[in-house]
């Protein structure tokens, strides 16, 4: 309980980052909102997850519950936010964390920067009467947003592609909010340390550092490294998406086993969808890419295609490989 | 073209119509004068003719190869001298290159870590739920 208190209080001190409180104009910042209403107001309930995969739009249901700072999702695994920190569990490797709670946030650039905010009414979800917002693209609406009247808590999100086809939805079909007596999740006294360390940009590999912006309006907020991989964190306003890069020649037969082929640019890759957004996998020169966002799949292919690869090696380096492949060959691997 | 200048090679040329037509020219008018040029164009076209009809015959088993083949130790020795040369110098390259390190994405770990980021700026009730979804990336 003391370790609750204590993150929550650390991220209240961290409080959100000037970048996302910095809206230039109009309203209120609802997913600012509502990432406050999260923190401050007490609920439990179950939501229904939607996500596309290809064609197929998938459900699934999982319990949601929140007070003190600390939310706890349950479902084949649970994950849990205590303050800035993020963590996970899975019945095979107990609590691992994701996310320590000194990276703080990454934060992101002002919502409508991007996109045009307006208010669509009311809405009823869950038995709660909700404040709509929409949140637009190019004249496109790609979100619609359903806050609780009284609290802002975000009670429905609706996700939609360039096209205005639903993507992803995230749905409470019953919730309580309010119940002050709520006693908060336990947070794991001593998770395992797997989580990413900050990495300054200057100290990011040249083979590996990228532009400050990507297609779409993506702007880039924070680098990490965790092992051998290298995290670029980039945002929009309204979505997130990681640049992830290692090094080496991608053996394709660790991806995921329902994954699409496709090209981008020219180049063979491969796309997944999971319930929280869509990754795309491809391989320039000797580095491996992983792009991974809770965008619609166009505008991530879209933000892919931006991606600068670098050069392709030297010819005097697929020369030495290629006599490496050769002699291997007939000796095997050495 | 004068008496004395018959045309010896020009009339092959002139069979084949390789001549210019200057050229042509002075040879038909040489040909007109020239008895012994005549004899001898009849005699390169009929030659032509009889190598033409000629069957076409296939060179003996192994023709190629004892042609291909050098005669000389010498010779011999320098082709293996090449040969070897060759092979060392794919064996000291595969040597120099270091081995091609090999990645396989874990996409589950990297899905985990974007949502984890991404929860801490936008809303974290709707970000982090899914990391909790009963999903598989295997088969």
């Amino acid at each position: 309980m003391k370790r609750v208190v204590g993150l929550a209080v650390v991220a209240a001190l961290i409080g959100p980052t000037p970048l996302a409180l910095a809206r230039s104009g109009g309203g209120p910042d609802p997913l600012e909102e509502a990432r406050q209403a999260a923190e401050q107001t007490p609920f439990s309930g179950s939501v229904t997850l939607q996500w596309r995969d290809a064609s197929v739009l998938r459900t699934d249901q999982l319990m949601v519950k929140g007070t003190h700072g600390t939310l706890l999702a349950e479902g084949q695994r649970s994950a849990m936010a205590v303050g800035s920190e993020r963590l996970v569990y899975s019945p095979g490797g107990g609590w691992q964390e994701l996310w320590p709670a000194g990276l703080g946030s990454a934060g992101h650039p002002v919502l409508d920067d991007a996109y045009d905010v307006r208010t669509a009414g009311t809405d009823q979800v869950a038995g709660y009467r909700t404040d709509v917002v929409e949140v637009l693209k190019a004249g496109v609406v790609r979100e619609r947003l359903d806050l609780e009247a009284a609290t802002k808590l975000l009670l429905r999100r609706r996700q939609y592609d360039s096209k205005g086809v639903l993507e992803r939805a995230f749905t409470f079909d019953q919730i309580e909010i309010g119940d002050l007596s709520m006693t908060p999740p336990t947070a794991p006294a001593a998770p395992k340390q797997a989580g990413p360390r900050p990495l300054p940009f200057s100290a990011v590999p040249s083979s590996e550092r990228e532009p400050t912006e990507l297609a779409a309006g993506y702007r880039r907020l924070g680098a990490y490294r965790q092992g051998d991989t290298v995290q670029l964190v980039y945002s929009d306003g309204l979505y997130d998406v990681s640049l992830f890069q290692q090094q080496g020649g991608l053996d394709t037969g660790d991806l995921p086993a329902p994954r699409r082929s496709t090209r981008l640019d020219g180049r063979p890759a491969w796309a997944f969808s999971w319930p929280g957004g869509e990754g795309i996998v491809w391989t320039a020169g000797r580095t491996v890419y992983t792009l991974v966002g809770d965008v619609p799949v166009d505008e991530l292919t879209t933000v892919a295609a931006s991606v600068p690869v670098h050069g392709s090696t030297s010819v005097m380096h697929r020369l030495r490989q290629a006599c490496r492949g050769l002699v291997e060959s007939f000796t095997g691997a050495f | 073209m004068s008496m004395s200048a018959h045309s010896g090679d020009l009339l092959s040329a002139l069979l084949d119509g390789e001549l210019t037509p200057d050229e042509e020219q002075a040879v038909r008018a040489h040909l007109s004068t020239c008895e012994q040029c005549r004899r001898e164009l009849r005699l390169i076209s009929e030659g032509r003719t009889l190598v033409r009809d000629l069957p076409a015959v296939d060179p003996p088993f192994g023709f190629y190869e004892r042609m291909v083949r050098p005669r000389h130790r010498w010779a011999r020795a320098g082709v293996a001298a090449l040969a070897a040369g060759a092979a060392a110098s794919v064996g000291v390259m595969a040597l120099a290159a270091p081995r091609e390190a090999t990645v396989s994405p874990h996409v589950a770990q990297l899905v985990d870590a974007h949502t984890a980021s991404a929860s801490t700026s936008g809303d974290p009730i709707s970000e982090i739920t899914p990391a909790a979804a009963p999903v598989s990336f295997k088969g």
